[in-house]
C-alpha cells in the first residue's frame, strides 16, 4: 500500500549496518511473489513445453476463478487479523439453495431470465447474510473469528444436505449453463475467469484507494488505536465478514456455472486454498498487510503449480506435498521480509 | 483543576491516584459521576471519545494509537479521511495527494524532521513515533492537547526531543495537560503542577518556587500530612 | 540493527528445498509412465492416459496394474494422474490439463455423470477417443465405448445372499456413496429390486457417505440402533462396507446383522475373512483396466469396428467361507502398484 522510504536522517542506520540480503528484499517489497511466479512458470514450462497451450491456459485459469474470488475475500478478512474459515461451506450452501429454487421455478415452467435472475439473487444473498451472521456474532458475542467460522463451517455443510438431500441439482436454466462456456477472445478468456478478474480488480480498489480500504488495514494493524479514532470498528467488521460471504455466493454461482450442477461436494476445503492464496500473496496472518494484487499472484501460483505438476507428469501424491511446501516458504520469506521492515 | 491557554500543567500522582480516570473523563471515553467540566467556561458533556474530540479536545495516549502498518499520513488521518471531490467522493475514494500534503504541513509546523510522509509509522524510531501522535493531536486539537505519558519508553535524547515537542506546541497557544512519572522533565518544562492524591487535587505547584523532593513529598502525601499537623 | 542471519537463511533454505523436493520429484521421471519404448511394427509410439477416479484408491490401482501389463504388451505407454478424492473438484483440473499434453487416448472413470461432460466434450472435439472405464457419463455418445462391471446384477446378488443369510426375514439398508455416481447408483438399484422378491424382508432407510468411511460407520450405527429388526446392510462401494462392517463390530452384531460389500480391497478382505463381512461382490478392475487400453489401442490402429460400444464385465461372489480360496483370492484389489 504504502512504500518504504527514507527515514529522516539522523535516524537512519549508517549503510553497512544493514546486510544485503535483508536489503534487496525490502527493495523487493511485494513483488518477491510475482517473481517466484515467474520462476515456476519457467521450471515447469521446461519441464513439459505443453505449459504454454491454450488448454494448459485454460485449464489453469478454469481451476483458478472459484479460488480467486474467496481469496479476494478472505483477503479483507485477514488483514484485519480475522480469519473465515467458512467461505468454502458458504460456497457449497448458496450454489445449493440457488440451484434448488432455479430447479423449482423451471419445473413451474417460469422464464429463463427470471429463472436466472431469481437464483443468482438467491445465491448472493445467501452467501451475504451468513457472511453477515459471522460478524455479527465475532462482533456482539465477541468470539474469535477461527472459533465462529468454524461453527458456521459445520452447520452451514450440514444445512447443504438438507437443502436437497444430499443430491445434486442438475436442471438448471440456458443462462447458466452459457455462463459457465461462454468466452471472449475467442475462446481465450471464459466469462468466469472475465468475472473473477474483474472482482479482483474491483476489490483491490476498493482496499488500496478508499476510506474502506485503509480503515481495513487500521484494524488489522492496530484495533485499539482505531477504535479510539473514533471509527466504528464493530460495524466494520461486519461489512468485511458480510463481503467475505457475499464474494462466497459469487463463488458459487460460478461454481455452478462451470459444472452445469450444483453438489453437496462445491466448496468443500475451498478455504484452505484460499488462505493460502492469500498468505503466499504476502498478506500477515497478524494482520494489517497484503494486498489483493498479492492474492491474485498466490492464487495464480497455486495454479500453475496444479496444472504443472500434472503436466509434468508428477505423481499425484507430490503435488499436494509441493503446495504445501510452497505455502509454508512463502510464509517464512515473508517473515523475514517483514522482519526486516519493522522495529 | 484549571488550564489556561499556552500553559503546559503537569499532572502527577503515585499508581492509583487516579491520572488515568482523570484522563479518561476529559477524552470523552468514562463519564462523571460527579463534577463538572467546563470548556470556555460553559459546561460540557461528553458521551464518547468523538464528542470530546469535536469539543477539541485531544488526547495522545500512552500506546499512542498508532497502526504500525499505515503510512504517517494515513495515521494523521484515521477516522477523518480527506474523500476526493465528486462522484467518487461518494464512494468513499480517497484524496492521497492533499492527506500527504497537509500532514507535511502539519509536521513541519511542529517542527519535526521526518524525510516522506508515506513512511510506515512501524518503521520509525519510537521518538519519531511519539512525534507523529503528537503532530497528530496537536493538528486536530483546538482546544487542548492531552499527553499520557509521552516519555515512558524512550531514551534520554529523545525524551529531551519529546520536551522541545511539547513547548512548541504551547508556545502556539494550545494548552497541554501533560501526565508522567518524569519529574525531572514535569518540573523543567511545566508551568504548573497539579499532584493527585486518591482521587483530589493535593497542590498545584509552581515549578520555580518548588523543588523536585518537594514534589514527591506532595505524591507520597507525607507533605499533607505535614501540612494538616500545621495546620 | 541485530536481525538474525540464521533465520534470514533458514527460510531462504526452507523455499530451496521445497522447489528442490518438488523438481526432483519430476526429476525422478513420470511416475506412472510404463511401457517399452519401441514398438516393433514401426507405427508412431502410443500414449494413453488413464485418469481414475481417485489414486488412492486399490480399486483403481488395480486397475492400473492391468491396464499397465495390457500396455506393456501392446508397447504403449501409460500415464497415470488423478485426483486424490473422489469429486470433479479435483478430477477435473487434471482431465483439462492433460488435455494440453494431447495424449492419443483418454481413458477415464468419471467422478460426476454431469460435470465431466464438458472436459470429455474437449477431449473428443480434439480428435482423442475417450473410453470410459467403472463410471460413465450421462451423454455415452461421446464416448467410444464403455467399461464397467455388471452393477445391477452385483446388487442383486448381494440382495439374494443377505436373504439367505437372513431366512428371508427381517429389515435391510443400503449404505451408498453419493447420488449421481452411474455405478453406486445401479447397484442400489440391482438391489431394491431384488428385494422386492422377498416379501417378509423390507429396505428400511438408504442413506449417502459421502465415499467417507467415518460417516458410513456413525450412519450404521445409528442405524441398528434405530432399527432393532436390521438383519443385513448392504455397502454399495468399499467405504460403505467397511464402515457398515466396523459398525457392526461395534456394537456386538457380528453374526446377527448380515453386511454384504462390494469390492474387496485389504481391509475389507481382512473383515470378509472375520466373518464381520459376510460376502464381497468383487469386481475385475484388472480386466476393466485392460480392456480399456486394448480397445483404445485397437481404435488408435485402425480396428474401431471390433470394439464393443458397452462392456458389462462379470463380478466374482467372495464369502468368508472361500476367502482364503486362491481361485477367489487372486482376485483381491492391490493396495499399491508402481511402475
Amino acid at each position: 500500500m504504502t512504500q518504504v522510504t527514507d527515514l529522516a536522517p539522523a535516524e537512519q542506520p549508517a549503510p553497512d549496518a544493514v546486510p544485503t540480503f535483508q536489503r534487496i528484499m525490502e527493495r523487493i517489497g511485494p513483488l518477491w511473489t510475482l517473481g517466484v511466479l515467474v520462476i515456476l512458470i519457467v521450471i515447469f514450462g521446461i519441464l513439459s513445453p505443453d505449459l504454454f497451450t491454450k488448454a494448459a491456459w485454460l485449464s489453469t485459469s478454469g481451476y483458478a476463478v472459484e479460488y480467486l474470488i474467496l481469496a479476494v475475500g478472505q483477503t479483507f478478512v485477514i488483514i484485519t487479523a480475522g480469519i473465515d474459515l467458512s467461505d468454502g461451506a458458504i460456497l457449497g450452501f448458496s450454489a445449493m439453495a440457488g440451484a434448488v429454487l432455479m430447479n423449482n421455478l423451471l419445473i413451474h415452467h417460469t422464464s429463463n431470465a427470471l429463472t436466472s435472475l431469481a437464483g443468482i439473487a438467491l445465491m448472493v444473498g445467501c452467501g451475504t447474510a451468513i457472511g453477515l451472521l459471522n460478524g455479527l456474532i465475532i462482533t456482539r458475542v465477541k468470539l474469535p473469528p477461527f472459533i465462529v467460522t468454524l461453527g458456521t463451517l459445520t452447520a452451514v455443510t450440514g444445512a447443504t444436505d438438507l437443502l436437497n438431500n444430499g443430491g445434486e441439482v442438475t436442471n438448471l436454466p440456458p443462462f447458466i449453463a452459457n455462463l459457465g462456456s461462454d468466452s471472449l477472445l475467442s475462446g481465450w478468456l471464459p466469462i468466469p475467469v472475465l468475472v473473477a478478474l474483474v472482482i479482483a480488480l474491483v476489490f483491490g480498489l476498493i482496499l488500496a484507494r478508499t476510506r474502506f480500504g485503509v480503515r481495513t488495514y487500521a484494524i488489522g494493524s492496530n484495533e485499539t488505536g482505531t477504535r479510539r479514532s473514533g471509527i466504528r470498528v464493530d460495524r466494520h467488521l461486519v461489512i468485511v465478514y458480510a463481503i467475505s460471504g457475499f464474494l462466497a455466493g459469487v463463488a458459487g454461482l460460478m461454481v455452478t456455472a462451470n459444472f452445469s450442477s450444483a453438489s453437496s461436494l462445491a466448496g468443500a476445503n475451498d478455504e484452505l486454498y484460499a488462505i493460502a492464496a492469500v498468505v503466499i500473496g504476502g498478506a500477515s496472518i497478524f494482520g494489517g498487510r497484503g494486498t489483493i494484487f498479492g492474492t491474485v499472484i498466490g492464487t495464480a501460483i497455486l495454479a500453475v503449480l496444479t496444472t504443472g505438476l500434472v503436466l509434468a507428469n508428477i505423481a499425484p501424491f507430490w503435488q499436494q506435498v509441493a503446495i504445501g511446501g510452497v505455502v509454508i516458504g512463502a510464509v517464512a520469506v515473508d517473515r523475514v521480509r517483514t522482519r526486516a521492515g519493522t522495529d | 483543576m484549571k488550564l489556561n491557554a499556552g500553559e503546559i500543567v503537569g499532572l502527577v500522582g503515585d499508581n492509583g491516584a487516579g491520572k488515568s480516570t482523570l484522563v479518561n473523563l476529559i477524552s470523552g471515553a468514562l463519564q462523571p459521576t460527579a463534577g463538572q467540566i467546563l470548556v470556555d467556561g460553559q459546561p460540557v458533556s461528553f458521551r464518547s471519545p468523538s464528542d470530546a474530540r469535536r469539543a477539541g479536545i485531544e488526547t495522545v495516549y500512552q500506546d499512542l494509537s498508532l497502526a504500525p502498518d499505515l503510512s504517517i499520513w494515513a495515521n494523521m488521518f484515521l477516522g477523518r479521511e480527506k474523500l476526493a471531490s465528486g462522484p467518487l467522493g461518494w464512494l468513499g475514494w480517497l484524496d492521497r495527494r492533499a492527506m500527504m500534503k497537509q500532514t507535511a504541513e502539519d509536521l513541519d509546523r511542529t517542527r519535526i524532521r521526518i524525510a516522506s510522509v508515506g513512511s510506515r509509522v512501524g518503521r520509525l524510531s519510537g521518538g519519531q513515533r511519539q512525534a507523529v501522535a503528537v503532530g497528530r493531536a496537536v493538528a486536530w486539537g483546538s482546544r487542548v492537547v492531552l499527553m499520557d505519558e509521552p516519555t515512558a519508553a524512550l531514551g534520554v535524547e529523545q525524551q529531551a526531543r519529546v520536551g522541545q515537542l511539547i513547548q512548541t506546541v504551547a508556545s502556539n497557544g494550545l494548552p497541554v495537560l501533560l501526565i508522567s512519572h518524569n519529574l525531572q522533565q514535569v518540573h523543567a518544562i511545566c508551568h504548573r503542577i497539579v499532584v493527585l492524591l486518591h482521587g483530589t487535587t493535593v497542590a498545584d505547584l509552581r515549578p520555580k518556587d518548588t523543588e523536585i523532593d518537594d514534589i514527591v513529598g506532595w505524591i507520597t502525601g507525607s507533605a499533607l500530612a505535614a501540612q494538616r499537623r500545621a495546620g | 540493527m541485530g536481525f538474525s542471519s540464521l533465520a534470514r537463511r533458514r527460510a531462504v533454505a526452507a523455499t530451496a528445498v521445497t522447489a528442490a523436493a518438488a523438481l526432483a520429484a519430476a526429476g525422478c521421471g513420470s511416475s506412472g509412465s510404463s511401457g517399452s519404448s519401441g514398438s516393433s511394427s514401426g507405427q508412431k509410439h502410443l500414449t494413453i492416459a488413464l485418469v481414475p477416479g481417485l489414486t488412492t484408491d486399490p480399486f483403481y490401482i488395480t486397475m492400473h496394474a492391468g491396464a499397465a501389463a495390457e500396455a506393456k504388451k501392446l508397447g504403449v505407454t501409460l500415464t497415470w494422474q488423478g485426483g486424490t478424492t473422489f469429486s470433479p473438484n479435483t478430477q477435473i483440473p487434471v482431465v483439462n490439463s492433460l488435455l494440453a499434453k494431447h495424449p492419443d487416448a483418454l481413458l477415464i472413470a468419471p467422478t460426476d455423470v454431469k460435470a465431466l461432460q464438458a472436459p470429455i466434450q474437449k477431449f473428443v472435439n480434439a480428435g482423442i477417443p475417450v473410453i470410459a472405464v467403472d463410471t460413465t457419463i450421462n451423454d455415452t455418445s461421446l464416448l467410444t465405448s464403455r467399461i464397467t462391471s455388471n452393477n445391477a446384477q452385483g446388487g442383486a446378488a448381494a440382495a439374494d445372499t443377505i436373504a439367505k443369510l437372513a431366512h428371508d426375514k427381517g429389515d435391510v439398508a443400503v449404505d451408498n456413496v453419493t447420488p449421481g455416481i452411474s455405478t453406486t447408483d445401479a447397484r442400489q438399484a440391482g438391489f431394491l429390486a431384488e428385494m422386492k422378491k422377498y416379501p417378509n424382508m423390507k429396505v428400511v432407510a438408504t442413506e449417502y457417505n459421502n465415499d467417507s468411511p467415518t460417516t458410513a460407520e456413525s450412519q450404521v450405527r445409528n442405524l441398528i440402533l434405530s432399527h432393532p429388526g436390521l438383519v443385513g446392510v448392504f455397502g454399495t462401494n468399499l467405504y460403505g462396507a467397511q464402515g457398515a462392517g466396523t459398525a457392526v463390530k461395534a456394537v456386538g452384531k457380528k453374526g446377527k446383522v448380515f453386511v454384504a460389500g462390494y469390492d474387496a480391497e485389504p481391509a475389507e478382505v481382512n473383515l470378509l475373512k472375520k466373518g464381520v463381512v459376510n460376502i464381497l461382490v468383487v469386481q475385475q478392475p484388472a480386466v476393466e483396466g485392460a480392456d480399456a487400453v486394448r480397445y483404445a489401442y485397437d481404435k488408435l490402429t485402425g480396428k474401431a469396428s471390433q470394439i464393443p460400444k458397452s462392456v458389462l464385465v462379470k463380478n466374482v461372489v467372495a464369502t468368508t467361507q472361500n476367502a482364503s480360496d486362491p481361485s477367489v483370492s487372486k482376485y483381491f484389489y492391490l493396495s499399491s502398484f508402481s511402475g
